[in-house]
Formats: structure tokens, C-alpha cells, sequence
């Protein structure tokens, strides 16, 4: 595969956004938002999600043996 | 002939050597390869280019000529071969053709340009397009990771070349920061002008981060 050299230096964020259009304010706002975006730590796995339905069905389930328990009573 | 120089939006700062004509097509099923594309591009330090910025109103195929004649570099992406599915159904002719205007660009100006073929799926080019056969193309297999991949076989850097997981990490980040940028500029579709101005600036930004983080 034929592959070409960059020899050119890296443009700053600064002229990347002068040269994209983008105003110095809104420049600073997207660097704010890389710089919030780049913190976090995304992870696979973690906390495991238990589905609504198994939500749903427990609360029932509570309902349910709740209404049986006042209805003994 | 002279060529007239026709506005676009943004300003024309410093050499054009880093910037990069990109020739992809503009729907929802491709955004994560354009969003890869601008992540791969910005972290070897080039500027990607699009015809979404040019604006409505003089003729657009001039435009878009000039476009081309101002980029040392193009990318023209032939994945999307399909046929339209919305109707009519109709083929897109829009990429072959700049490809077309590129290669004509890069005859008559051989040191001013260079032009790059991306496709997902190998010998597919050559049915659909037989006139680059004998042409190296380079295959992305439709993920982001295959285009990274190839960008470092097309383009090399002797300092400060990005790694394939820190343009990774990049393009993470545009994907994590695209819903925003589309909601300060009020739009549901990441192929607007305003959404791409602000894209390659968060691009920059962050491979700035992650390059000195290496």
C-alpha cells in the first residue's frame, strides 16, 4: 500500500477552530466539553442491570402477598 | 486558466497541506464511519474537509471543485454502493463522480495532490467501478477500527504518529459529544455544517488530550 509522508505541524485547537469557523467562545465550550468527555472512564460490566420486568413481577409479587397477608388478618 | 477562488464557510488560514477533501455519503447508517474519519484524520494532525460546507446559493458543482483544488489530500469512500432505499430508488452518483473530479485534479496538478479510495469489502470495487483496476484501495470492512487501521497505512507521521487506540479514544469521544454539538445546533443529523465545524474542533481538542497522554 503506497503511504505519504505528513511532514506539516500539528495546527493548534486555536487555528483548527479559526480555520473551521468556529468563534473563540465556542471554541472554549467544545474544549470544556473534550475536557469533561476525555475525564470519564468508560467500563464494560459493572453494576448488572436488572431488567423491569423482574421489577414489575417482584412489586406484584409484594402486592400480592401483602393483600393475602391483610385479607388473613 | 486561473481558477477563481470561491467563498466557503470558515476561514482559508495558513497551508492547505493539511487539509483533506472527504468524500463519503451523508445518511444515518454512516455516521459512525464519518465520525471515524474525523477522529483518524484530526489525530495525524490533518483537516478534514466536506461539501457540507458549502452553503447554498452560487453552483455547487463549482464549488465543490474548488473544494477539491484547495485539499492536497482526498478520501473517497465507495462503501455505499446500494441503491437508495428511499424512493425512488436511485443509485448515488455524487461520490464516484468527485472521485472522478479528484483524479482529474491530481492529473493536471501531480504535486498538488492525492487521492485515496476506501472501501468495506475487498474486490468489490472492481465490479463496481472498473476503471481503478489496478488501483490499491484501501478496506475498512465498514468499522471505524478498520479505518483507523488504514488511515496509518495511508498517511505516516516521522513525529508524534497517533496510535490506533488513541484515534480509539478520540472518536469515543466524539461519539459521547455528538448529541450535544447537534442539540446547540438544533438539528437531528450530524452531516450539517455547524455539527462539522464543532465536530473537528472537539476532534483537535481531544486527540490533543489523548496524544499527551501517550
Amino acid at each position: 500500500m503506497p503511504s505519504v509522508e505528513i511532514t506539516t505541524p500539528f495546527p493548534s485547537i486555536e487555528e483548527t477552530a479559526e480555520r473551521a469557523g468556529v468563534s473563540p467562545s465556542r471554541a472554549r465550550e467544545i474544549v470544556d466539553l473534550a475536557e469533561g468527555i476525555s475525564g470519564k472512564v468508560v467500563r464494560s460490566g459493572g453494576r448488572r442491570v436488572v431488567g423491569r420486568g423482574a421489577a414489575k413481577k417482584s412489586r406484584g409479587i409484594r402486592k400480592r402477598a401483602a393483600k393475602k397477608a391483610s385479607s388473613k388478618r | 486558466m486561473r481558477q477563481k477562488k470561491l467563498p466557503l464557510r470558515g476561514k482559508e488560514v495558513g497551508a492547505t497541506d493539511v487539509d483533506v477533501f472527504l468524500n463519503i455519503p451523508y445518511d444515518r447508517r454512516f455516521v459512525d464511519l464519518f465520525l471515524a474519519y474525523t477522529a483518524g484524520l484530526t489525530s495525524l494532525g490533518l483537516f478534514p474537509r466536506a461539501t457540507l460546507e458549502i452553503a447554498g446559493g452560487e453552483r455547487r458543482l463549482d464549488r465543490t471543485l474548488d473544494l477539491i483544488q484547495r485539499c492536497r489530500y482526498s478520501l473517497h469512500d465507495l462503501s455505499r454502493v446500494e441503491v437508495d432505499a428511499s424512493p425512488a430508488a436511485t443509485p448515488r452518483f455524487n461520490m464516484p463522480f468527485e472521485l472522478g473530479l479528484a483524479v482529474a485534479w491530481q492529473r493536471a496538478e501531480p504535486r498538488r495532490h492525492t487521492w485515496f479510495v476506501f472501501e468495506a469489502k475487498t474486490r468489490r470495487i472492481e465490479r463496481s467501478l472498473s476503471d481503478l483496476s489496478g488501483t490499491d484501495v484501501y478496506i475498512h470492512h465498514g468499522r471505524p477500527s478498520g479505518i483507523f487501521s488504514e488511515l496509518t497505512n495511508a498517511f505516516v507521521r516521522s513525529q508524534r504518529q497517533p496510535s490506533v487506540n488513541q484515534m480509539k479514544l478520540v472518536y469515543k469521544g466524539l461519539r459521547e459529544g455528538l448529541p450535544k454539538l447537534m442539540r446547540n445546533a438544533g438539528t437531528k443529523s450530524a452531516f450539517k455544517a455547524r455539527v462539522f465545524d464543532d465536530l473537528r474542533v472537539l476532534a483537535r481538542a481531544l486527540s490533543e488530550r489523548h496524544m499527551t497522554l501517550r
